[in-house]
Order: structure tokens, then sequence, then C-alpha cells
């Protein structure tokens, strides 16, 4: 079906007075959502700002909303606008269109009004907690050094691979021992964060050419006892669930 | 520190990619902001499709042997243009900017409702680019793909200077476009920066911005346009995207750009616009795997429009089938040629175990949970702002409102996705990360691939230019205008 309504230019009063009165039946609708959810409008806008999604450096799969009183925010974000929208076209119909026969508004013109209204509204909410993404950001990344920034993210598996890298003098071939199962999560991740850190000194994800001259001991318990005699440790993290030995024939070939 | 580095790495591959804009385009004049921001996508892409190539003959990948024969490439570009500009006058793809509106003679409050419409649009825009800025330059490369695949990869091309473990590498049947420009960002710089090699993101974003601002601007003007850009903004997922050094950003990009390039030839008639949408199409396919499924979907859209063409000729039409085919097909099967003739991978038991098609009638019972999952996401998690909202309002409009071709084929783009991924969780065991208990890492990321075609169907479809009377300009037509008249004039 189509719209055959002519498309005629509209005033800028008309469009500034649809603009309001679109904010305040949204604002009346936001409120209603509030006494709904069980909470006051002051209390509720604290509430989103805590609850409502935000920019944050481990969500890069998925934006999860936490849910208030058992509803997902947006779902009350929808039933604001499903009631702005409503009641918006109830009054410019009856009341508004009657009046002002030289700026007639289709259902098209109703529905952007109300949706470039809504819009502005959830973009300016949105924003504020923006905001906070940014500042909480700039505290724990702003004036640190790169490895203190991947430090911050990453943990012991970065500190270990760092300081092993600046110990080793040339690549280093390693066998690997590990005290858990590094094909499930967290330990999966742990390794490939070392795989990325270690390179180019050393290689976990595929094999490289040449004598194999160390081990790497991953959450091995009690590791000591595992280190061969003649190996000596190059490196290890301080509760030593990391540790690098290397072998001690070849140890000045390889460690400063 | 880093600006002559940095120069280098953004400023050659934009050069070459505006050298080759204006070659294709030769005769023509294009907006100066959509020729910028498509230049870098294009650069970008010349540039890993030569290491591509360089790799294959073996050859290291240093500075000299990627950037002077690029150099050398844009010379010989740059001498053909000198040569074509002093023989034939170019013609204009768009009307006067100096073209006035007849109607918009503004009153104050109008002049009012202009000023504070632009200052919230730019001061939004503004706000969130600083963000994406800071964010990609200060934050190093964390997120789990990149340390797992593709920054890894580019780390060992950049300290080996080859691909020579590409085989021994995880997951190396996957396109290697961004492993591709990371690697090249090292190399300009010298060195592996865990932050500066992201640096190819915000740019891409800026880069993507631009092409959606002016596509937009010719298809409404220019306040519609601000707004579909702010709609844009509105996603945490396409934000975040520009900051992590993930593959789906530059999945996002080149799908979307080549759908509005062929909406663009479209509208002209100019044959450049198809070439271009072709080469992003193929571009697009050495990013990620699913790029290979995106090169047929685009291809039926250009089908769609290249049969229903008015006043074109049999001929012409398999003209364009052969500009649109070639250059796409021919980088899309060029990587996989390698991966099965060269690299000779064995493939049984790795990536096509996740794309195996399988299909019993047990799997009906998936289509809830699909359909669910895809709701959920798109509606009531927090990755998209409300663009799907604005899509089911759209919708409405669409219904009761004279249909354009530009809106139809947005649709059925839009629908060819979700079709395929709904068939892809239907039928394969990909389930379990698009609609079972994996979905939250995969399917967002999924949906990014096509996210910004809804703002683009939002703001064709309320397009109103006396709602929003804030454009100076008139609506923007394709008219080719020319002092000498050409019969060529629209090479169809």
């Amino acid at each position: 079906m189509e719209d055959n309504t002519p498309l005629y230019k509209i005033d800028s009063k008309t469009i500034l007075a649809g603009a309001l009165l679109f904010s305040l039946v949204m604002l009346w609708a936001w409120l209603f959502a509030c006494y709904q959810l069980g909470y006051n409008p002051l209390e509720l806008l604290g509430q989103l700002r805590e609850r409502i999604y935000k920019i944050e450096y481990n969500n890069f799969n998925e934006f999860p909303v936490k849910k208030l009183a058992g509803v997902y925010l947006l779902s009350a974000f929808y039933q604001v606008v499903g009631t702005t929208l409503f009641l918006g076209l109830f009054i410019v119909t009856i009341f508004i269109n009657p009046f002002r026969p030289t700026q007639p508004i289709s259902l098209n013109r109703v529905i952007t009004i109300a949706w470039i209204v809504a819009f502005f509204f959830f973009a300016g909410l949105q924003q504020l907690h923006r905001f906070d993404a940014f500042d909480s950001e700039i505290h724990q990344f702003a004036g640190k050094t790169t490895p203190k920034r991947i430090e911050s993210i990453m943990g012991k598996p970065f500190t270990f691979a760092y300081n092993c890298s600046r110990a080793l003098k040339k690549g280093l071939r390693v066998y690997k021992r590990s005290g858990v199962d590094v094909s499930k999560d967290p330990h999966m991740t742990y390794l490939r964060n070392l795989a990325y850190y270690f390179y180019p000194k050393i290689s976990l994800r595929f094999e490289k050419e040449g004598p194999v001259d160390g081990i790497l001991y991953y959450l091995v318990d009690d590791v000591d006892k595992f280190i061969p005699e003649d190996h000596a440790v190059a490196c290890a993290n301080e509760d030593r669930s990391f540790v690098l030995s290397v072998s001690k024939d070849k140890w000045n070939e390889y460690v400063y | 520190m880093y600006i002559d580095n940095i120069l280098l790495l953004l400023g050659l591959p934009t050069l070459l990619g505006y050298a080759l804009l204006l070659l294709v385009f030769r005769g023509y004049q294009l907006p100066l902001l959509l020729t910028l921001s498509a230049s870098y996508g294009v650069g970008m892409a010349v540039i890993a499709f030569w290491m591509f190539f360089l790799g294959v003959c073996q050859m290291p990948f240093e500075l000299g042997t990627i950037a002077l024969p690029l150099a050398g490439f844009l010379l010989v570009i740059g001498m053909i243009l000198f040569w074509q500009r002093s023989k034939n006058e170019r013609r204009t793809l768009m009307p006067s900017a100096d073209a006035p509106m007849k109607e918009a003679k503004r009153d104050k409050l109008s002049h009012f409702i202009v000023i504070t419409f632009y200052v919230l649009i730019l001061s939004y825009l503004a706000l969130n680019t600083c963000h994406i800025f800071w964010r990609a330059l200060n934050m190093p490369v964390y997120t789990w793909d990149a340390i797992s695949t593709s920054a890894l990869r580019a780390k060992v091309f950049f300290y080996d200077r080859s691909m020579k473990e590409l085989s021994n590498l995880p997951h190396a049947s996957y396109p290697l476009l961004v492993p591709f420009i990371k690697t090249w960002a090292a190399l300009c710089l010298g060195e592996w920066h865990e932050r500066l090699v992201k640096i190819l993101f915000p740019f891409g974003y800026i880069s993507f911005l631009g092409i959606t601002f002016a596509f937009l601007k010719i298809m409404t003007n220019r306040a519609w346009a601000a707004l579909g850009i702010a709609i844009l903004i509105t996603s945490n997922m396409f934000l975040i995207h520009a900051t992590i050094s993930y593959q789906d950003f530059f999945m996002m990009y080149y799908t979307c750009s080549a759908i509005m390039f062929l909406l663009l030839w479209l509208k002209s008639g100019c044959r450049g616009f198809l070439l271009t949408a072709s080469f992003f199409t193929g571009a697009g396919s050495f990013v990620k795997l699913e790029g290979s499924a995106y090169v047929l979907i685009i291809f039926v859209l250009f089908l769609v429009l290249d049969l229903t063409l008015k006043g074109a000729t049999r001929r012409e039409k398999w003209l364009n089938a052969v500009f649109f085919t070639l250059p796409s097909f021919a980088l899309m099967l060029s990587y996989h040629a390698y991966k099965f003739f060269i690299l000779a991978l064995d493939l049984e038991g790795t990536e096509t175990a996740k794309t195996a098609v399988t299909f019993e009638l047990s799997h009906l019972e998936r289509v809830p949970k699909i359909i669910y999952a895809f709701l959920e996401n798109m509606f009531l998690l927090g990755s998209w702002g409300v663009a799907y909202m604005l899509l089911a309002l759209s919708l409405v409009i669409y219904a009761f409102k004279k249909k354009s071709t530009e809106q139809n084929l947005l649709l059925l783009a839009l629908g060819l996705f979700f079709t395929l991924y709904f068939f892809v969780a239907l039928c394969t065991a990909s389930y379990e990360w698009l609609a079972g208990k994996v979905r939250m890492a995969g399917l967002a990321r999924i949906l990014l691939h096509f996210y910004p075609l809804v703002p683009l169907f939002v703001i064709l479809t309320s397009y109103d230019p006396f709602l929003i009377p804030l454009s100076k300009k008139k609506p923007v037509s394709f008219t080719p205008v020319d002092k000498k008249p050409n019969k060529k004039k629209h090479r169809r």
C-alpha cells in the first residue's frame, strides 16, 4: 500500500512543536516505566548508570545488558517508544491535524519524528555511560608503559613471557610440560597469550628447526622436582607456576 | 616520534587507492570525500594482495620489496592520469555544490533548529571518534582472536619476513588481508609495536564513516546523511571493533562498501562504481572465510540489478557481468587456489568441520532457538543500540511508502545475509556459535558484517526532504554534466 500524500513542506514551528510534544510524551512514558519497574525516577537513573551496557575492554564479542527488576532495559525502552508513538499519533491526528489543515502530517512523518526523538533520547543516555567507560579506561591505561598496560589486562602470563624474552639472547626451542589440561579455558587462553608474547624468542604454536635446549613448565606442582640436573632456571614467576629452564651446557649461548 | 613512519604506513596505500580510483573513474569527477575515503580501503587491499603475491613468489617482506614497486606503480598511474587529463574534459557526477535549494530561505527558528541539530550530531560524532582513537592507540593487542590468529600471524610474518610458516600456523586456511596489513604497519614502524599496529583500525573507521556519509549524502541530503552516521555509531559493537585488531571490522568495511558502490552504480550508470564494488567484494573474500559466501550474495544482488536494468542492451548487461564477476571472483579464487594447490592444506577435520552441511529432521528443533537467538541479539542485548528498533519502525514506513530500488536492494541484502546464517545455524555445526551455548562468542560478530545496511535502510526509507529542512543543497542527482554532449555518458 503506497502513501499517496504529497510531500508538504512543514514550517519550523511545527517541527519544533512536534519534537517537544514527542519529548514530553516520551518523558511521561519513561516515568510510567519507572513506576512499573518499582523505582523512583532518580533512583532509576542511578541504577541505569550502573546497569546499562557500556564499552568495556572485555566486551568484544557481545554487549550483555543487565536486567532490572527482571526486565531487559531495552525492552523497557521499546515500551517507552511504543507508548510515545501511540500517544503521539493520537494527539497529532485527533487534536493537531484538524486545526492545521495546511500542515498535513502523514503516518510516515509521525513515525519518523517519533524515532528521531527516541534516537536522540537514547543516544544521549548512552553517551553518559560511554563517558564512564572512557574515564575508567583512562585511569587504567593512561601514562603507563606498554608492558604495564598489557600486564594490567593479561596478568602473569604476560609478565612471565616479557621477562623471559628479555632474559634470552636468541630464539630457543622448548619442550612444554603442563600440570593441567591446556585444551580448556582458562589455561588454553593463558597458553595462547604466552605463545603470542614469547614470539619470536620462543615459538609455542608451531615447531621451528634446531635443537631443543629448554623446558617450559606450565602450572606443574612442585616444579623443582621435574627440572633435570643438567638444566637451570632461566626465569620464573613469583609463585613458580611458570618456569623456563635452559640446558646448563648452552646457558651462555641463550641467557644473558 | 613515529610520525614519518605513520605517514608512510597510511599515506602510500591511500595515495595508491586514490590514484587507482582516479584511473577507474577517469573522465568523471567524484565527490572528494567519497574518493578519499574509499582510497584507504582500496589501497590497503592492494598492499595485502601485493604482499600475498610476494609471499607466493617466496620473496621477502621488506619495505623495499613492498613500497618501491607500489611507488613505481603509483608513478605510472600518475603519468597516465596526467596524459588523460590533458585530452579529455571531466564530467561531474554531482551537481554544482553551490546549487541552492529553491525553498531554503530560513527564518530564525529554522536556523536555531539547524544549528542545534548539527551541534548535537557533530558533538556525538566527535566525542566517539576521539574515544575510538584514544582507545585504539592506547590499548595493546589483547583480544582472543587477535592473539591466537590474526596478530600472531602478522607478528610471525614480520619477524620471519616471509609467509613460509603459514602452513604451520593455527587456522592456516584463514584469509590473510588483516595479518598482511598489520605486517605492513609493523614494517613501516620498524618494530612490532603492540599499540600502533592497530592504527589501521581507527583510520578504517574514519574511512568507512566517510564512505557511508558520502553515499547517504548522494542518496538523500547532508542532514539525513549526518543522522545516518549517528545511528551507525550508536552500536557499541561497531565502535569497539574499530579499536581491537579483529578481522570482522574489515569484513564489514569491504562487504558494506561493495553494496554501497553497487547502489551508486545503479544510480549513476558509471561502470567505475561497478568495478570498485567488485574489487571490494573480492577484497572481502580475502579478510575472512565468510567473505567467499558474501561474494555470492553480492553477486546475486548484482544480478538482480543487472537483469532489471532499464534501457540497457543485452550486450551491455553481459559487459556489466564481466566487469563485476571477473575481478571479484578472480580475487576470491586466488587465495583458495593457493591454499589447495600450493599450500596443499589438509582441511579435513579442521575448518570444514564447522561448515559441513548435515541436515536431519531433528535439526528442525533448532528453528525456534535460532530465531530467538537472532531476535535477542538484535533487540535485547546492547551491541546494536536502537538500530534494529529503528529498522522495525522503518519497515512500517516502507510498507506504506513508494519503494525505491535502493531500499528494495538493501532489504534483499539483509534478507540474504540473515537467510544464509539461518541455514548455516540450521544445517551445520556452527549452530553452537550462532544459536547454541557459545552464541555470545560468535553471533554478534557475524551480525556486524552487515550491520551498516540497517542505518542505510532506515535513512533511505525515512528520508523526507522537508521534514528536516536543514540542507542547503538540493538532493543530489547523478545526471552527468558535460559541456560537450557525449553520446556515451551512461555506460550501462
